[in-house]
């Protein structure tokens, strides 16, 4: 059962700034997926990097505090 | 026109996926034949395709897959940063940012939108790469580069056409800012009579059938392919299958650096999980995310579909999973350089995840290519026309041996499909005159299933002055073999100055820090450029391998009788008395 939702943030078009997913790594153009990933909420690029966290991620290498950036 | 009827089923699926198929396949046409440039109209270094309202590819043609993760995510995330509501009839979006989906500075995706009346029914798409865009060289392919902004004009997604018409301030930065503007602008309007041919045969199949149809069609082929790309993959063996390798150095350091993978095949799906590769580099070798999807993409069609018989839309895509950290080789962080990572870490990423399949589907892989694009780029002014040039110039490399057979001869590397430039062309564009253009003896691994052999080439200088850089690699580590296979054999840049007798390294010539990565060596008339590629390594031990088949390498010139003794314990002259 997947916990999180949908974010949308208010962004400027002259915000230059870059943010990617905890998850898998790749770019979030814009809005993002927040979970409650037991060490912290996470933000993600989709519901699929959800299961990609609870399915592999915290498996294999535990689990992810909100302000970690990728560690796979 | 009379409608004909077309049912979703498995045949008329077939014939629509054809129809969508074929509609790519001649808007690639229109760009090979209309184009200026060498790269796009000998060397095919672009791909096609039409896409549903949301982004999703629905038919591709695909002359370069190294691109096929930019075909993937580009336009989805141009949708989801800037809306729908941005583009509107009339509208052609360019986009070559590497950090938003694209696959390295030189390749531009242009996209159109496609409109029956007021509703959006989906988007025609070009990607190319372009042969100068700007940069601190000729050729843009700046390989000792430490940022983004040294290897030329970067665009995030930004309309060439607004309306139907030309958005000229655009246009004057963009021609302002490439050595060669004639040629881009050539380039680009080859793109853009590429999408408008999409578009139209697009809304013509929605009038020979229902539009509705083809787009339900459309979405159900996509379906289609993920649930057989997902029950082929359900056939591999499951289990976790890591795989590492070293790469020489990334164009700035002479320090080696390593990319590690560990494969997960389970429940249908592909994860590939880069966690633990080394940090993003301060040269031009790392790797843009979709470059690293691309990789993968490439590695389980190679496995899973090796006869491409699964339509090729995003469907397909749906059961890979990258982990890729930011700040890695294989996923760059503005603002650091990329240019290499196409097209010589990707190739290597393939092998390497090839490498890890090969723990689970051994009889289905094949030994590492060449791995290296070897990129040569030059630039200047023709004497006969008083006009400047520029060129990105690659060759073919030699292709890993398989299980069945021995490796593909002067391949433009495994992800690029791309094609050589022919003599006669390449003499007639530019000031260069081919001495010698063939296969590279021994260059090919030995093993039961030898590696391709590299091609090799020389040329003289036919100007005052040319202006080159490269872009190569496997010059200290080769190809590694697979179940007993020797390694490939390494990439050479060589220089024989006018008025001497021996060839030397450009590192000895010139004083550049690397040999086979440098930009700006300026070269004079008479001057010449000896070029070989790295070559493919063997699969299983050579001493497996059929004498007959040895003795027929030797006889064809391709195995030297040393190498025959060497490396297959076969005395050809002996055995042929």
């Amino acid at each position: 059962m997947r916990r999180g939702r949908w974010v949308d943030p208010a962004r400027s078009w002259n915000d230059t700034s870059v943010t990617y997913c905890q998850a898998c790594g790749r770019l979030i153009p814009r809005r993002s997926w927040v979970f409650e990933g037991d060490a912290g909420e996470l933000k993600v690029c989709s519901p699929e990097c959800e299961d990609l966290y609870e399915g592999y991620l915290k498996p294999t290498y535990g689990v992810m505090g909100k302000d970690a950036d990728h560690k796979g | 026109m009379t409608k004909q009827r077309l049912e979703t089923d498995a045949v008329g699926l077939h014939v629509l996926h054809n129809a969508l198929a074929n509609i790519a396949a001649e808007m690639a046409i229109v760009m090979m034949k209309t184009s200026y440039s060498t790269i796009f109209n000998e060397g095919l270094d672009f791909s096609t395709m039409l896409l549903d309202r949301e982004g999703n590819l629905i038919a591709e043609k695909n002359f370069a897959p190294s691109m096929m993760g930019a075909v993937n995510y580009t336009l989805r995330w141009a949708l989801e940063e800037l809306g729908e509501s941005f583009f509107q009839p009339g509208d052609i979006v360019v986009h070559n940012d590497p950090y938003r989906g694209n696959c390295h500075i030189p390749e531009h995706m242009l996209m159109k939108p496609i409109f029956r009346g007021e509703e959006l029914i989906g988007f025609s798409g070009a990607i190319g790469h372009l042969a100068e865009v700007g940069g601190k060289a000729p050729g843009s392919f700046a390989s000792d580069a430490t940022d983004v902004y040294q290897e030329g004009l970067r665009l995030p997604p930004v309309k060439l056409f607004e309306g139907g018409r030309y958005n000229e301030q655009l246009w004057r930065v963009i021609l302002a800012n490439h050595r060669t503007p004639r040629n881009s602008w050539g380039d680009l309007h080859a793109m853009i009579g590429a999408l408008n041919i999409g578009e139209r045969r697009l809304l013509e199949l929605g009038e020979r059938y229902d539009l509705g149809t083809v787009v339900e069609g459309a979405r159900k082929l996509i379906d289609y392919s993920e649930r057989r790309l997902r029950a082929e993959i359900a056939e591999l063996p499951e289990g976790t299958y890591p795989a590492s390798m070293m790469v020489e150095d990334d164009g700035v350091g002479s320090e080696p650096f390593e990319v590690k993978v560990k494969l997960v095949i389970r429940g249908g799906q592909v994860i590939a999980d880069f966690t633990g590769s080394s940090p993003q580099v301060r040269g031009p070798m790392n790797c843009t995310f979709v470059v690293v999807a691309a990789a993968l993409y490439n590695a389980i069609f190679s496995v899973a579909d090796p006869q491409g018989l699964i339509p090729r839309n995003a469907g397909c895509y749906r059961p890979a999973r990258v982990i890729a950290p930011p700040g890695s080789v294989v996923n760059v962080r503005h603002p650091g350089p990329s240019v290499g990572g196409n097209t010589d870490l990707q190739p290597k990423l393939i092998d390497l995840l090839l490498a890890a399949f090969a723990q689970a589907v051994p009889e289905r892989v094949a030994a590492a290519s060449g791995g290296s694009s070897s990129n040569l780029l030059f630039g200047g002014v023709h004497p006969e026309t008083g006009r400047y040039y520029s060129n990105y110039h690659f060759d073919g490399m030699g292709a890993g041996g398989t299980a069945l057979k021995d490796g593909n001869d002067g391949e433009i590397t495994r992800h690029s499909n791309c094609r050589n430039t022919p003599v006669e062309v390449f003499e007639h564009r530019y000031p260069l005159l081919t001495l010698r253009y063939g296969l590279a003896q021994d260059s090919g691994g030995a093993g039961k299933h030898r590696g391709g052999l590299a091609t090799e080439r020389c040329f003289r200088i036919t100007a005052p002055e040319i202006t080159f850089s490269a872009l190569f690699d496997r010059l200290k580590l080769a190809a590694p073999g697979l179940f007993g296979g020797l390694p490939g054999g390494h990439s050479a840049l060589l220089v024989r100055l006018a008025g001497r007798t021996d060839f030397q390294r450009f590192d000895e010539a010139f004083g550049v820090r690397s040999p086979t990565k440098f930009t700006n060596v300026v070269l004079h008339e008479g001057d010449e450029l000896y070029y070989r590629c790295p070559g493919g390594a063997g699969f299983g031990d050579p001493r497996d391998r059929d004498p007959a088949l040895v003795r027929e390498d030797v006889r064809e010139g391709y195995v030297s009788a040393a190498a025959a003794r060497r490396d297959y314990g076969l005395d050809v002259e002996e055995a042929a008395q």
